[in-house]
């Protein structure tokens, strides 16, 4: 098979660690600050004071410190966000499929969001188990919880952890993300698309070079009534053929999938008992082996990647892992998340070491993001600080408050947290995106992120009180009032913090105020807790 | 002595406190309202007819007729070609008598591309690097403090780049509304209004914002937040005013584009970017571009008739376009594909409307142009988007040299 030969190895003898090169970066931050970032970076919340402690006696024990950060679950989070980020899911403002038929024991925050998150899980279960990245397109598995697995049809254990791995059963090529029936409904395609939207993602999330982004170089002049002389166009005419000969070979590995299954169509098919358009009912058949040849139709092109013909998913993953760019792209796209600045403003010879290395460690993307996070360029000191995402902010706050899950009741849909999914727009007014309208994040204290983070701060901050297991809201006496403002501080922003710290002393101002004007030590006690949740030094780092 | 919030919205409260951000406006002055058509329009259904042309499909009067009105035929409205059908687009034929005068149609701009979300960028930034701000993020960067959204996105499409801090949304669901004047629903129930006690949490932002600036001057972060932050209590102080702009029954075109020009008229942003929320992508029945064309110039004269009255129109620039246009030939489904021109509308602003800049031959090619003058020319050139976008920024009164460093901007917006 063509494609054994491009299936990468990794060699035996590991590269130089990736962060051993002569730093460029002129000022770095300080140990503490240091710490803290990669922190923020990898998990969405700050060190513990423990951690500080380490820290602060011993500098050089951040690497040890990031290898428990990266096996933390929160790291798993960060993953799916990244990946939420990269591929555009957890699109949840867009139509979804019907919480009905065989699925009307969910609620529809059920059926959303685990069709949303399906994809993500599959990323973070490749890279917490260790397999290569290069599984994200190639891996034999899927993961399914209940909701997928009624969804779908997929064999499932009621006795098993909720997402676990399991396969399709309409015939796909079991191929990682390629196979993911909710990353191609959110990518879903038209009669005229045929498919390429999904090709172009593939080139823009997994090689970032979107072909659709190719700039045409000649006006084409095509009658495209004629399918036979569009294909030609397709293939020929130099304004044409710049993006399609790429894209639709690309396309036609997709064939098989249905181009959009809307909720409506769902709800028809099972009103019809099924007779019509079966494949729309519960366990949907997305994937029809009957559709595989329908380029042929078209004139268009059979499945190839960018010049080598396959047959289905089992070359298309292989072809995407052994090209170059896709190592690449995954170290740019995780630099990008995590960093929160484009790669294109570090030195060249950076990013080629860390994807040799990534490449050299079997592309195991925990290792790669270690080389990342500990790089001296993620602690550079002359650039901006980077704003908590507000998926990192909810994780962030649950841990301040209390551990308590944030989650809001929605009507009719289920629960929601405000700051993972859209439905209420705080996510998108926070900064974040919503990946239907608002594809990319905000990361300025812009007038309505503020006012989005304080509302956030202000229900965080009301939990912390009613919950009173982080704070003592009886204290008045200041040293007292300084001495808890500064221990509710430490985890906020990432730092050991005295009792004079000028955060203290700002905090202590706003908490007299606040007595002044509530009466209430409580309330005041609210206000502050509002403050700190609000402080940019919490909300950047 | 003034007090705090009296020098903010003079203007002067920035500069009064020592705050290095903006305290007045920097260099244009006018206002942008960018509607943006998604899916990609056909123009000719409107501004660009090809009724005469072998080589051009649609649009077409419905073959099963007779119906008197539903006749397509071309004529020359308020200074515009248009293909006129009485029946199914009335509305353009409306737009034109009314509103042709005071429109410049730009035709014949290539793209570069054919694909709607790369093509986006490129409409909205000028370029194809995500990170340049768009216009209406550009222009909001120039706002006032007292005009405190600065830039507002209703679309969810902006490219803010390093606009981000003047940078407002909505939310899809205009839920901003919710965090101004809780209702009965939303997260907004859980933050009622609270002003004496806003303004300790306000004026503790501005000292940490204060300290972190003084410990590291070179960061613009802390800057930022202290602009944002009088921004924010500019917003809250009229919270109810603009809460109020938002309430509306539904978030249907009209709406969208009226509380665009609200948002402006209010004096709330400088910039506003809009979705007018048809999606225009006929790939399937290319038909339907009539009633879709037919809503959008409907929505966009009562536009036109709420920027007049509020005598917004002088100063305010209304760009309209989409991300491109659509193939001559329909494909054998019925639907047109995707076509590497854009086309434009813009009114307000100092244009020079009744006439058109640009044109496409009779199989919809860009043909060349005086790129200074806007003047077809045989030995001109074929003009870019880039270079309308250029034109665009130096119609705003701001230096296209800057922005968009060596695009030759397209002349003769103004006439």
């Amino acid at each position: 098979m063509w494609f054994l030969a491009l299936i990468a190895c990794a060699p035996d003898d590991p590269a130089p660690p990736a962060g051993s090169a002569p730093s460029d970066v002129v000022e770095t931050l300080g140990p503490e600050a240091r710490a803290s970032r990669v922190s923020m970076a990898l998990r969405g919340v700050r060190p513990s004071a423990e951690e500080l402690e380490r820290i602060e006696a011993d500098p050089e024990a951040l690497p040890a410190l990031v290898d428990t950060w990266i096996a933390d679950p929160r790291f798993g989070e960060t993953v799916r966000d990244l990946h939420a980020d990269l591929l555009w899911m957890r699109a949840d403002t867009r139509p979804q499929w019907p919480a009905r038929h065989a699925l009307e024991v969910f609620t529809q925050d059920e059926v959303t969001t685990s069709f949303q998150e399906a994809p993500l899980m599959l990323v973070e279960d490749i890279v917490l188990s260790g397999a290569p990245y290069t599984a994200v397109v190639t891996a034999d598995y899927t993961l399914a919880d209940p909701v997928i697995a009624a969804m779908e049809g997929m064999a499932y254990d009621p006795e098993g952890p909720t997402w676990q791995r399991t396969h399709h059963v309409d015939g796909r090529p079991q191929s990682g993300l390629l196979s993911s029936t909710g990353l191609w409904q959110r990518w879903y395609t038209n009669t005229s698309g045929k498919h390429r939207n999904r090709a172009n993602m593939i080139s823009r999330a997994f090689l970032c070079d979107e072909i659709g982004a190719v700039d045409m170089p000649v006006f084409p002049t095509t009658d495209t009534t004629d399918n036979a002389a569009t294909a030609d166009a397709l293939r020929n005419d130099p304004g044409c053929a710049a993006c399609h000969i790429d894209l639709d070979p690309l396309a036609a590995y997709f064939w098989p999938y249905a181009i959009n299954i809307v909720g409506s169509a769902i709800d028809d098919a099972e009103a019809s008992g099924c007779t019509i358009n079966p494949q729309n009912c519960y366990p949907i058949r997305y994937w029809l082996d009957a559709r595989s040849d329908g380029y042929l139709d078209y004139d268009l092109p059979p499945p190839g990647y960018y010049g080598t013909e396959g047959a289905d998913f089992g070359d298309l993953g292989p072809a995407l892992a052994a090209d170059p760019r896709f190592a690449r792209c995954a170290v740019e796209t995780a630099w990008t998340f995590l960093s929160q600045r484009d790669v294109d403003a570090l030195p060249e010879a950076v990013v080629d070491r860390w994807t040799d290395a990534f490449v050299a460690s079997g592309h195991d993307y925990r290792a790669m993001v270690r080389d990342l996070v500990l790089d001296d360029h993620l602690a550079d000191a002359t650039v901006e600080p980077l704003q908590v995402r507000p998926e990192a902010l909810q994780r962030l706050l649950e841990g301040l408050t209390g551990g308590h899950r944030w989650e809001e009741t929605l009507d009719g849909y289920g629960t929601i947290r405000p700051l993972v999914n859209s439905l209420q727009g705080v996510r998108d007014l926070a900064g974040g995106g919503d990946h239907d309208h608002v594809l990319y994040p905000n990361f300025s204290p812009a007038p309505t992120v503020l006012l989005a983070l304080d509302a956030v701060g202000r229900i965080a901050a009301e939990a912390a009180v009613d919950d009173g297991t982080v704070l003592d809201a009886t204290l008045t006496e200041e040293a007292a009032v300084r001495a808890q403002l500064a221990a509710l501080a430490v985890p906020a922003v990432g730092r050991r913090v005295a009792t004079d710290d000028p955060l203290v002393d700002d905090l202590w101002a706003l908490f007299d105020g606040a007595l002044a004007l509530k009466g209430d030590p409580s309330e005041a006690w609210r206000i502050a807790l509002r403050g700190l949740y609000l402080d940019p030094q919490l909300v950047t780092y | 002595m003034p007090t705090r919030r009296e020098l903010l919205w003079s203007g002067l409260g920035l500069a009064a406190f020592g705050a290095p951000a903006l305290a007045g406006s920097l260099g244009s002055t006018k206002k942008l309202l960018y509607v943006y058509v998604h899916g990609a329009w056909d123009t000719t259904y409107t501004f660009d007819p090809k009724l005469d042309s072998p080589y051009v499909d649609g649009p077409e009067a419905d073959p099963r007729g007779p119906e008197p009105l539903d006749i397509e035929s071309e004529a020359t409205i308020g200074g515009h070609r248009i293909a006129v059908n009485a029946l199914r687009r009335p509305s353009v034929l409306e737009y034109f008598t009314t509103w042709g005068p005071q429109t410049l149609a730009l035709t014949g701009i290539t793209i570069g591309g054919i694909a709607h979300y790369p093509n986006r960028l490129r409409l909205l930034t000028g370029g194809t690097d995500r990170h340049r701000p768009d216009l209406v993020a550009l222009l909001g960067g120039q706002s006032a403090v007292t005009e405190p959204l600065g830039a507002v996105d209703l679309s969810g499409w902006s490219f803010h780049g390093a606009q981000g801090a003047t940078m407002s949304r909505a939310g899809f669901r205009w839920q901003l509304r919710d965090l101004l004047a809780p209702g009965e629903a939303g997260l907004g129930q859980r933050v009622p209004p609270a002003p004496d006690e806003d303004d300790l949490v306000e004026d503790y932002l501005r000292r940490r914002a204060a300290t972190l600036r003084a410990a590291d001057p070179a960061k613009r972060w802390p800057s930022d937040l202290e602009l944002g932050v009088d921004r924010l209590e500019l917003i809250r102080d009229r919270r109810d005013e603009l809460a109020g702009l938002f309430e509306r029954e539904s978030r249907n075109p009209d709406d969208n584009l009226e509380l665009a020009v609200d948002l402006l008229a209010g004096g709330w942003a400088r910039s506003v970017l809009v979705d007018t929320r048809y999606y225009f992508d006929t790939h399937a029945n290319n038909a339907d571009q009539s009633n879709l064309n037919d809503g959008l110039f409907a929505s966009l004269s009562r536009m036109m008739q709420r920027l007049t009255d509020t005598g917004q129109l002088d100063d305010t620039l209304v760009v309209v376009s989409s991300e491109m246009t659509r193939s001559p030939r329909q494909s054998p489904g019925g639907g047109k594909d995707h076509w590497p021109l854009v086309a434009y509308l813009m009114m307000g602003g100092g244009v020079q409307g009744g006439r058109r800049i640009g044109a496409t031959d009779d199989t919809v090619a860009p043909l060349t142009v005086d790129l200074a003058t806007g003047a077809l020319d045989p030995n001109g050139v074929v003009p870019r988007y880039d270079q309308v976008h250029a034109g665009i920024v130096a119609q705003l009164g701001l230096d296209p040299a800057e922005h968009l460093p060596g695009i030759a901007p397209l002349g003769g917006l103004a006439g």
